[in-house]
């Protein structure tokens, strides 16, 4: 397997990674600026790209923005705000029809990068600054999408979990902010915020299709070439570091299922030397049908319907979480924790070790298969070096058990959280 | 085996029909390292009521999700280990008319294509088996109880119909599958899981003869006639209730809001008809709409306001779905707004672009290996092949799309499912 990446310096502080990739009939870019995540930029952050899209000279409101994408064969632009970490990537994300596709004398490609520089550097204005209604708007908007984080339990337990472990910390603070930092949000505010990310925050840009990295950075390269003043700045996440005593927190709600989980400390980030072993671990002890924690948990002991843990491979958190009967809290727990002692006594049979080793290859190169994946990957490398999807293949076809082993005996179980109906 | 190629949308595939019935489809796609399998059963969750063999059975609700869970049983151990150790990754669902087992993989595809072959044509339940999958769907059930989008959808089907089993959750509740047994899956196997009543659909980079051969190895030759399903008597386009509303721990009011419009007809007639009803979902209420403008600027949607046209077996609906204070007040506007353009046109441009987009929308989806293999095999079973859908863009006109707004956004026929927060008790 080869990816095709390329890498290209636009301007000062602006990268464009570019995957030639000829098999799928949509091509596809996003365009991050990034900035350490704080509570303080949070929420404009998150509002930014959404007021952006409300309007700009040439497509003065959203019904003229659709109609523009419309036109453009149904391409999609969408707003992106992520957090790799305590790092904050806000800008949007780009879906359309490759060129070969439309009708000839007809292109895509170079019409959705124009639309992009129009809403990027041609927002309809007021006086100097954003129109008033739109960051109104927006506002509200955002408060509804922050509010609705109550809506999946499932994600919700996992936030508050976060919360509580990470207490202090930026990466406590959720990806769009807290409600109670909208209202105060003023449409001047807003703007100086987007022309500081404008000119000085560093830009990555990911783009999979089929045009030459040359092409592609010589079609990104006006948005950049005046007013820029890039100004470095530190972009790294603290290692998360676990507490002595093991803490509990409990929450009720009126819901039919409840929600555990388990928040440890690994020590282990994406730059790590055990990072490939962390991923192994991960394999054996949760991923798939075949996982000790779907093994003896789900099928053995029927007490869930799903049982996984996942981690932050930024921060160094792993998180296990469930959805069990209020009265199998104490089942689930004991028995999450009795497959991670499995795991630290070196109960991992070769054949167990052997099906977790060809999981992790087959989902490390099936990434090549899905743009939103590597862009995911490569926006990620961007601020933490570490392997290559090839380079982990690599390094985890050659690990012993001794490895997973050693992991599981780094994780430090430090948080527990427990969600649960009002009847309960 | 038949080779068709479509060069309007850069795609081809491979067909055959084996003499048992079952068909088989290979989507060849250069360059990919994953290859995908998707073994279509025609049997749902509206599948409780049929005869067969001269025998009429009723089934409890949720049965055919039940079975799904234990088709990964297999007299030697789980299916899943198997496929595990060939670094696949299976799954399975059911819908209301359709269960459907799939992997993905990279590696050794013909060795994990033979394991979902044998899969799902051996039945091996036992009352020990079943019984210990009880727990498990009970907690699936408890998680979708909790989900407020699957409540307002199911609501919404629930007033939509008076006896039709799409009102029913796909799963079953929680009380109801308790009377589930192994004599019940054996019979719902029996009847339903045949080679005839299927379909194979492969996508990547494969050797496609092999293919075939395979499936004519392990899927068996059982030709017996299919059951006679019984969904009751023919339901009214009109709904059974106007409105529903309920309460849960959410931020703000969700709803569904649905049209039923007549069943299509068959072969290119339901293809052009989903085009129709995108058509006119969109000139009503999509993105570039002038009422979405409206709502949006005025905040009464936000950018999770969807619209759609839906079709499960006769069951077809425009919905619209979404957050919002005012459920009542987009019912009404989206009425108004019918009558206007019913009464105005459709501007002429607006029309084109949105071809256009539904155009370009729908052979993007051609990357996607999932869409692929779900959408050969749905339409497979309603006896159309979807690869032609480009042909249905010659076809359409305004007309049409007036046609299906005149006769469905009215006033009698309008379901509405609110799901509301929970007021907090002082």
């Amino acid at each position: 397997m080869s990816f095709m990446i390329t890498t290209r310096t636009i301007a000062p502080g602006v990268t464009l990674h570019a995957l030639k990739s000829e098999k799928f009939k949509s091509a596809c870019f996003s365009l991050n600026f990034l900035h350490p995540h704080r509570r303080e930029t949070a929420v404009l952050d998150a509002l930014v790209p959404s007021v952006l899209l409300r309007g700009s000279e040439q497509y003065p409101h959203i019904r003229s923005i659709s109609s523009r994408l419309d036109e453009l064969y149904g391409a999609s632009v969408g707003t992106l705000v992520r957090c790799k970490g305590e790092v904050k990537f806000t800008g949007f994300y780009a879906d359309f029809i490759e060129d070969e596709f439309v009708p000839e004398g007809e292109a895509v490609f170079a019409p959705v990068v124009a639309f992009l520089e129009e809403i990027l550097y041609h927002p309809l204005l007021e006086g100097d600054c954003f129109c008033a209604d739109f960051v109104e708007g927006e506002k509200q908007n955002l408060i509804n999408a922050i509010e609705a984080g109550l809506n999946n339990k499932r994600s919700y337990a996992v936030k508050q979990m976060l919360d509580r472990m990470c207490q202090g910390s930026a990466f406590a603070v959720p990806r769009l902010g807290y409600a109670e930092d909208v209202p105060g949000v003023s449409p001047e505010q807003l703007w100086e915020h987007y022309q500081k990310l404008l000119r000085s925050d560093r830009v990555e840009i990911f783009y999979s299709g089929r045009l030459e990295a040359d092409t592609v950075a010589a079609a990104f390269a006006p948005l950049f070439r005046e007013g820029r003043d890039y100004r470095p700045q530190s972009l790294t996440t603290p290692i998360y570091c676990p507490v002595e005593e093991l803490r509990s927190f409990t929450e009720t709600l009126d819901v039919n299922q409840g929600k555990l989980v388990l928040g440890l400390g690994t020590g282990i980030t994406a730059d790590c030397a055990d990072y490939p072993a962390l991923l192994l671990f991960q394999a054996v002890f949760s991923s798939g049908t075949t996982s000790k924690l779907f093994q003896n948990v789900r099928e053995k002991r029927s007490l869930c319907y799903y049982v996984s843990a996942s981690f932050d491979k930024y921060k160094g958190i792993m998180l296990i979480s469930s959805g069990i009967a209020f009265d199998k809290f104490e089942a689930a727990k004991a028995a999450i924790l009795e497959e991670l002692e499995a795991c630290r006594r070196g109960e991992i049979s070769p054949a167990e070790l052997e099906t977790a080793k060809r999981q992790c290859l087959s989902s490390m190169q099936g990434i090549q298969d899905s743009p939103p994946q590597l862009d995911d990957f490569y926006c990620g490398k961007a601020i933490l070096p570490c392997l290559t999807p090839e380079e982990l293949i690599r390094a985890i076809g050659s690990l012993e058990k001794e490895a997973v082993v050693q992991v599981a005996r780094t994780l430090q179980l430090d948080s527990i959280y427990f969600l649960k109906g009002e009847e309960a | 085996m038949t080779e068709r190629v479509f060069p309007r949308i850069g795609e081809r595939y491979f067909e055959e029909t084996l003499p048992n019935g079952l068909t088989v489809r290979i989507v060849p796609k250069k360059g990919f390292a994953k290859k995908r399998a998707f073994l279509a059963v025609n049997f749902g969750s509206v599948d409780t009521a049929f005869s067969f063999e001269g025998k009429t059975y009723r089934m409890p609700d949720g049965i055919a999700h039940y079975l799904e869970h234990k088709m990964f049983d297999l007299p030697e151990g789980d299916a899943m280990e198997r496929f595990a150790q060939l670094g696949a990754y299976p799954n399975a669902f059911t819908s209301y008319d359709m269960t459907a087992y799939y992997f993905t993989c990279t590696e050794q595809f013909e060795e994990n294509l033979r394991i979902l072959l044998e899969m799902v044509l051996t039945p091996y339940f036992t009352e020990e088996s079943v019984e210990k999958e009880r727990g498990i769907i009970a907690q699936e059930i408890r998680m979708y109880e909790d989900n407020a989008q699957s409540n307002v959808s199911e609501a919404l089907y629930d007033i939509l119909l008076r006896h039709h089993p799409m009102r029913l959750p796909i799963a079953g509740t929680v009380e109801g599958i308790q009377a589930i047994t192994a004599r019940m899956l054996y019979d719902c196997y029996d009847a339903f899981y045949r080679p005839c009543n299927m379909m194979l659909c492969v996508v990547g980079e494969v050797d496609e003869r092999n293919v075939i051969e395979i499936a004519k190895e392990l899927s068996g030759d059982d030709c017996r006639p299919l059951p006679i399903r019984d969904y009751g008597p023919a339901e009214s386009l009109l709904p059974r209730q106007a409105l529903t509303e309920k309460q849960m721990e959410i931020s703000m009011p969700t709803f569904s809001l649905g049209f039923r419009c007549a069943p299509s007809l068959s072969g290119m007639e339901i293809l052009k008809r989903e085009l129709v009803g995108d058509l006119a979902a969109e000139i009503l209420a999509g993105e570039s709409s002038p009422l979405y403008q409206r709502l949006y600027e005025a905040g009464t949607i936000d950018g999770d306001f969807t619209v759609g046209y839906e079709s499960v077996k006769d069951i077809c609906l425009l919905s619209m779905n979404g957050d919002s204070e005012d459920p009542l007040g987009i019912r009404d506007a989206i009425l108004e707004e019918a009558e206007r353009i019913c009464r105005e046109g459709i501007d002429e441009g607006f029309f084109r672009r949105l071809l256009r987009s539904c155009l370009g929308r729908r052979t993007r989806g051609l990357d996607s290996f999932e869409g692929i293999c779900y959408r050969s095999c749905a339409y497979y079973f309603d006896r159309v092949d979807f690869f032609r859908f480009p042909e249905t863009f010659d076809a359409v006109s305004k007309e049409d799309v007036l046609e299906l707004l005149r006769e469905s956004i009215v006033p009698e026929r309008a379901a509405l499912s609110i799901v509301r927060q929970k007021m907090k008790t002082p």
